[in-house]
């Protein structure tokens, strides 16, 4: 599921926390790491959808992580990070609350997901690691992008 | 001042940039007549080519993408759909061919139209072809149109050709016209008519364009309207000339005669209440439909670069892409096709958010209507329910026949008296006179028209009622402020054993009312006249459909049910009704062709309201109010 690089025990990830969680992305699909600033937000939108921005002339789509993991945080504000990531010819942003280190874990050790993992969660995530003291949840970015009926059934009526 | 300059000159600059990006479409046919020609020679064919609409203006970088799909077709059409000299003359068209290309704007989108006369796809061929080549297996093909085995020439590979010619026929081309095109967010159509020729329609979104569009405001956001569709702008105020009114929920606006429907952008976005104060109005026109968005406030106007809708907001009708203003920001490009869709929506919307009526679910009956739009005495248009009309049919002028001061005509074995809506206008005296004829059960009367317009699906939204009689209402049908003809009025003139009394003013309220009555006619004449009352209105049947509707948890305030009906009568249901504890208070009033002291004494017994004759309309405009008052002093 994760794509390799050249070592094929090891995957880099990117980690991130969003309400308290620990996630992880494998790092080659991440473009950048940048600060979201004037998010447009998008009337009609589900929530998941934090709205628009203007990255360097691009159109990136913020995705609001802690709506999309269905993770509610104490504060409600715009999260302060974003993790830019390319899908297709679009860009996209996941809004994050912090940024983490880059881990380098061996695919060995990536257990698959408890099966009584929060549905949502189950449907977005390619596995678990158990580091000193937390876990882990490794994100899979095409899964996290398809947005599909749930984006749709932000809006009612249509 | 060199700021002020700097900004000249970069104005000046973005204005050249703009000029230069925008092309007429001509620059990519220039070649094509030549092409035609040489292919005409070679294949020994005659073809003339028809462009249109070559001044047509499109985004230069589009230009280059389409330049060679476009090429690509018309090659198609020379090579594979014109046929030659011989057999176009054994099919008795004229020898020599005919290509049409054709481009124009529309709706936001550039539409590029490549037809020919020519001998259309060969469904047959394609669909042996498919199968031969491993596209799909026959018992698949089976179940697909035509209009789908033809879209089986875009597959990549796929060729018909008997022979590969140089011109076409070497499975390359037409999978790649596709992708090229859908690359820009385009999409290519087929349309063939074997024997008369094909049609390739290109429809490219203005997503790579460059328009001009207005900046607005509206709950504290901004957005783009794109000019393409703005009429103009008309400032409200409480105060002026213009005041934003509401008939019922609906806002509407006068302007010059006109009634214009509103819709406020706020609540189309939900971005907060709405209030029709202060604003602006920005007159819209899609197709042939004419609407005012309101919204809190307008900036100016800015040529912006339309970029594509994110495929995650691509489901939202009302935007149709985004743009980076000149100040960095985004802002999401309203589209206003999404906006006319919403406006049908919005008085649903509307009563919906109203709190008092939140805990109530009132069936939708704004259902989309057939009307039948016509001409009778004044210019004004004037329609009718489709459903209500029995047939429409030209007689004869010279089988009128006087009797009585009344007009009457053979029709069917029978006497049927003519009426006119505009009782001064006399009736032609010779040639076909077109009528409405109207029946129930054995009884037709013919409306003498000037002349029948049209027929549109519709909401039937009857927007203000009238006093005068004739007319239940006005309606905003296509764009115009149309009459609504209550043939109620008429029915009672052409008989004598239909009375009619009065009209009396009917008083907007907000009720809903469940009509019961197994006759369509009276169901279709009577939901009109209670809409016009200010009611919701729930027709059904059968008294079985009535108690379904009532147990399936929608409230009503009333019911109106007919007494004579098959199976189970109005008699029982309304005793039916009296032994439901949820229904044993609801008012019922019961309409009748036979009054009699028998049937009334045997209507107290089993708990109706009130009794009314069925043509009483007015009656039974006062029975209901009567009955709404009743609830109003209990609530």
């Amino acid at each position: 599921m994760t794509a390799m690089n050249d070592n094929p025990q090891v995957t880099e990830y990117l980690t991130f926390t969003t309400a308290g969680q620990i996630f992880g992305l494998p790092i080659e699909r991440v473009q950048e790491v940048f600060r979201p600033a004037r998010i447009t937000r998008v009337p009609l939108a589900g929530a998941q959808i934090a709205g628009v921005l203007n990255l360097r002339g691009r159109i990136v789509t913020a995705i609001d992580m802690r709506s999309r993991l269905d993770l509610h945080a104490r504060d409600q504000g715009i999260a302060p990070m974003a993790i830019g990531i390319e899908s297709g010819a679009e860009s996209f942003g996941l809004l994050v609350d912090a940024l983490g280190e880059v881990l380098k874990l061996p695919d060995a050790e990536r257990e698959a997901n408890p099966v009584n993992l929060d549905r949502k969660l189950a449907r977005v995530s390619a596995g678990v690691y158990r580091l000193d003291g937390q876990l882990l949840v490794v994100l899979d970015v095409d899964r996290v992008l398809d947005l599909g009926a749930e984006a749709a059934a932000g809006v009612t009526a249509d | 001042m060199p700021l002020q300059r700097l900004s000249n000159v970069t104005a000046e600059l973005q204005e050249g940039v703009m000029k230069t990006r925008m092309q007429p479409i001509g620059n990519a046919w220039q070649k094509l007549p030549r092409i035609v020609r040489d292919l005409c020679a070679e294949l020994g064919k005659d073809i003339e080519l028809k462009m249109h609409g070559a001044e047509t203006e499109l985004d230069r970088q589009v230009l280059e993408l389409v330049k060679d799909p476009l090429t690509h077709l018309v090659r198609n059409c020379a090579d594979h759909g014109i046929e030659s000299a011989a057999e176009r003359i054994a099919a008795s068209k004229p020898a020599k061919g005919t290509i049409r290309l054709a481009a124009c704007h529309q709706g936001g989108h550039i539409i590029i139209e490549i037809a020919d006369d020519g001998r259309g796809l060969d469904v047959a061929r394609i669909r042996a072809k498919a199968i031969e080549n491993g596209f799909a297996g026959e018992a698949e093909l089976a179940a697909k149109s035509d209009a789908e085995i033809c879209n089986f020439i875009f597959a990549p590979g796929f060729s018909t050709a008997a022979r590969v010619t140089s011109i076409s026929g070497r499975g390359v081309g037409m999978d790649v016209v596709r992708s090229n095109i859908e690359q820009i967010g385009g999409t290519v159509d087929l349309h063939s008519v074997r024997g008369a020729g094909a049609k390739f329609t290109i429809k490219i979104p203005l997503t790579l364009a460059i328009v001009s569009a207005l900046v607005v405001e509206s709950g504290g956001e901004r957005f783009a309207i794109p000019q393409l569709s703005v009429l103009e702008l008309v400032r409200a105020s409480g105060s002026g000339e213009h005041r934003i009114e509401r008939i019922k929920d609906t806002p509407v606006l006068r302007l010059r005669n006109k009634l214009l429907p509103l819709i406020h952008l706020k609540d189309v976005l939900r971005l907060g209440e709405s209030d029709d104060g202060n604003g602006f109005i920005v007159v819209t026109q899609v197709g042939s439909q004419i609407f005012g968005i309101v919204v809190d406030g307008v900036f100016h106007t800015e040529e912006i670069v339309i970029k594509p809708m994110s495929s995650k907001l691509r489901h939202i009708a009302a935007f149709s892409g985004t743009t980076i203003l000149g100040d960095g920001s985004v802002i999401m490009i309203v589209d206003p096709n999404g906006i006319a869709q919403a406006l049908g929506r919005a008085a649903q919307v509307a009563r919906d958010e109203r709190p008092e009526q939140k805990d109530r679910e009132v069936m939708e009956t704004d259902d989309i209507v057939s009307l039948l739009v016509f001409r009778a005495g004044s210019h004004q248009p004037k329609a009718v329910p489709l459903s209500l009309v029995t047939r429409l049919e030209e007689i004869d002028c010279r089988k009128i026949e006087i009797s009585d001061g009344r007009h009457l005509v053979q029709y069917r074995d029978q006497l049927m008296p003519l009426l006119r809506i505009d009782t001064q206008s006399d009736l032609k005296r010779d040639g076909a006179q077109p009528i409405l004829v109207f029946s129930d059960r054995s009884r037709s009367m013919g409306l003498v028209v000037d002349e029948i317009v049209d027929i549109v699906e519709d909401r039937l939204n009857i927007e203000v009622s009238s006093d005068r009689p004739g007319v239940l209402g006005y309606a905003v049908i296509k764009g115009n402020a149309t009459e609504i003809i209550d043939i109620g009025h008429f029915l009672p003139q052409a008989f004598s054993d239909w009375f009619r009394r009065r009209d009396a003013a009917a008083e907007p309220l907000s009720r809903s009312v469940l009509l019961v009555d197994d006759s369509p006619f009276f169901r279709d004449m009577l939901t009109p006249l209670i809409k016009a009352a200010g009611c919701q209105v729930v027709a059904v049947g059968s008294a079985a459909e009535a108690l379904k509707a009532l147990k399936s948890g929608k409230r009503f305030d009333l019911v109106v049910t007919d007494i004579e009906m098959p199976e189970m009568d109005g008699f029982d249901l309304a005793e039916a009704l009296r032994s439901m504890p949820s229904t044993a208070d609801l008012p019922v009033i019961a309409i009748t062709a036979m009054v009699s002291p028998d049937a009334i004494e045997r209507g107290r017994a089993v708990g109706f309201h009130d009794f009314v004759a069925k043509f009483d309309r007015a009656g039974l405009i006062a029975a209901i109010q009567e009955q709404g008052a009743d609830i109003d002093r209990a609530a």
